[in-house]
């Protein structure tokens, strides 16, 4: 069904594609924020669970975070990657089917996930072991490194929200360390666990 | 150039859609905020495109609230990226 419409002139032509651009961008945050939401809601739960530990039972501590990364690598590769291509319900002639195309982007964006995770956890584990930082050293290490990914991607993608969530979680981690370090473990499990809680729901309600 | 794609609310509607993934949906209610259209505007446009077969209308209940979902269709993205290529060609036209 295609009827023809006089051409716009260049200017409206200009306008139309800076219009497009734009509602292009915010609708691609909205998404972006929406599939983050869930995912920084249970950061913020293991954030609890692990800074708890670190500072409750220190001896399982590595124990404890070596059973998070893979319970949220797993979780991503199951859960999360599987969510991002669901199809619609409907299966209508105009409906866009799911095909071999969305099954091999599906696989290409897992792979690259599990290359990024394992880019992630050689920098933070390697880091470890050349620096060798000791007690909340490293607890304050990993929160800076997420925080500046944060803002990083924020600054790059134009989503402003992770700015704001990557500004939180470093002033958390770089006022903890400085100025409470006898507290630092119970503040990043309340006020981390608690700011990436906060952060999801913010996301959320975009 | 396609007038049922030319139409500046209608249009707004698919770059919106377009950002997303094949197969991803948009609810009614987001739509609604990122182009800053009334119900029933919204939903008239919605319509006209659904029509033509160019998004894909979907609807549920979700917590006993009814929920609108919109995707756009393989045809409608091809009929978006062919338009936003004409734009492009009326401003490369008017530099030569």
């Amino acid at each position: 069904m295609e009827t023809v419409a006089m051409s716009p002139s260049a200017e409206e032509a200009a306008q139309m594609l800076r219009e497009v651009e734009s509602i292009g961008t915010r609708s691609g945050q909205l998404r972006s924020y929406r599939y983050a939401a869930p995912q920084l809601m249970l950061w913020g739960v293991l954030w609890l669970i692990g800074y708890s530990a670190s500072d409750l039972a220190p001896t399982y501590a590595g124990l404890v975070w070596i059973g998070i990364t893979v319970f949220w690598a797993l979780l991503y590769f199951f859960y999360f990657t599987r969510r991002g291509a669901m199809a619609p319900a409907s299966n209508t002639a105009a409906t866009p089917m799911r095909s071999a195309e969305d099954a091999r982007i599906q696989r290409r964006f897992r792979l690259r996930f599990f290359g990024l995770y394992a880019v992630a956890c050689l920098l933070i584990f390697g880091t470890a072991l050349i620096m060798r930082p000791q007690g909340i050293e490293m607890a304050a290490y990993v929160p800076l490194l997420l925080a500046c990914i944060y803002m990083g991607a924020g600054i790059w993608g134009g989503g402003r929200r992770y700015v704001a969530i990557g500004a939180v979680l470093a002033v958390l981690a770089l006022a903890g360390y400085f100025l409470l370090p006898s507290h630092f473990l119970l503040l990043m499990a309340v006020g981390g666990g608690g700011a990436l809680l906060l952060t999801g729901l913010w996301l959320r309600s975009a | 150039v396609d007038e049922i794609v030319h139409q500046p609310i209608r249009l707004k509607i698919m770059a919106a859609l377009n950002a997303l993934r094949s197969g991803e949906t948009l609810d009614f209610s987001s739509l609604k905020t990122l182009i800053g259209a009334t119900d029933g505007n919204l939903g008239a446009h919605l319509t006209t495109l659904e029509d033509a077969g160019y998004v894909a209308v979907t609807k549920d209940f979700v917590a006993r609230k009814p929920r609108t979902q919109v995707s756009l269709t393989r045809a409608g993205r091809k009929a978006f990226a062919q338009h936003v290529a004409e734009l492009r060609d009326i401003i490369d036209a008017s530099d030569r």
